[in-house]
């Protein structure tokens, strides 16, 4: 499962995407356990960030297929 | 669409919307009054880089975008607000990377057949624009004082 970075995050991890080794679909909370593990750096920035995913915002009850592109959006300021 | 070439009669549930996400000059496009005989207003939008950011004195901001998100989610506002307000037509263009101090970051052009409604999609579509799209100012670019004989150098700051 690929999870897209944009912004500050790329800063922070130094990375413009990370790949989540998974075995099946996972809950929005799953999910957050996999990508922390992978990348603790982004502890801070959760409360902060939407998840999107295939380019729609995600919503509470989703759950995450290993081909799905999922991104970490930041706050936005375009215009 | 092209809004020089803005259909006459375009059916009642098909109305044009036209979305560019470019890293190109907004400034070097041209647009033309609509020929669409139901439009009674014309309305234009251009939000543009001001020289001061966090307080600080810039000569220019850098834009990323996530681009098939920013673009998805640009055309369903167009869509959603075009049927709640009863507009006709609109264009959006938003430009990417560095856009220096008093050019265009993004425009929109709404045609409707009375003023109020083409305000109202304005102010709603930049609203909604300012919280849902995945578009980023991710670097302002200040202005340095000037150091005689001093080599070239581009400083830039990370936005939060």
């Amino acid at each position: 499962m690929r999870v897209l970075l944009f912004a500050h995050l790329k800063e922070l991890t130094g990375q413009e995407h990370l790949d989540i080794p998974s075995t099946g679909p996972l809950t929005v909370e799953g999910f957050w356990t996999r990508l922390l593990d992978l990348c603790p750096a982004l502890a801070s920035q959760r409360p902060h960030v939407r998840l999107a995913r295939n380019w729609q915002y995600a919503q509470p009850g989703d759950r995450f297929e290993p081909t799905d592109e999922l991104a970490l959006i930041p706050p936005v300021s375009g215009g | 669409m092209n809004w020089r070439s803005f259909p006459q009669y375009p059916e009642a549930d098909m109305e044009p919307i036209d979305i560019q996400i470019t890293l190109d000059r907004i400034e070097d496009q041209t647009s033309a009054p609509s020929n669409d005989p139901r439009v009674g207003s014309q309305l234009e939008f251009r939000g543009l880089v001001r020289a001061e950011e966090n307080g600080q004195t810039i000569v220019a901001l850098e834009y990323e975008a996530y681009l098939p998100m920013a673009r998805r989610t640009l055309e369903t506002l167009a869509r959603d607000l075009l049927a709640r307000h009863r507009c006709l037509a609109v264009r959006v263009i938003h430009r990417l990377g560095v856009v220096p101090v008093g050019e265009t970051a993004i425009l929109i052009q709404v045609a409707s057949r009375h003023r109020q409604e083409g305000f109202q999609f304005l102010k709603e579509y930049m609203d909604q624009l300012k919280t849902e799209v995945p578009i980023w100012k991710v670097r302002a670019l200040p202005l340095l004082p000037a150091i005689p004989d001093a080599p070239a150098l581009a400083i830039s700051v990370l936005l939060p």
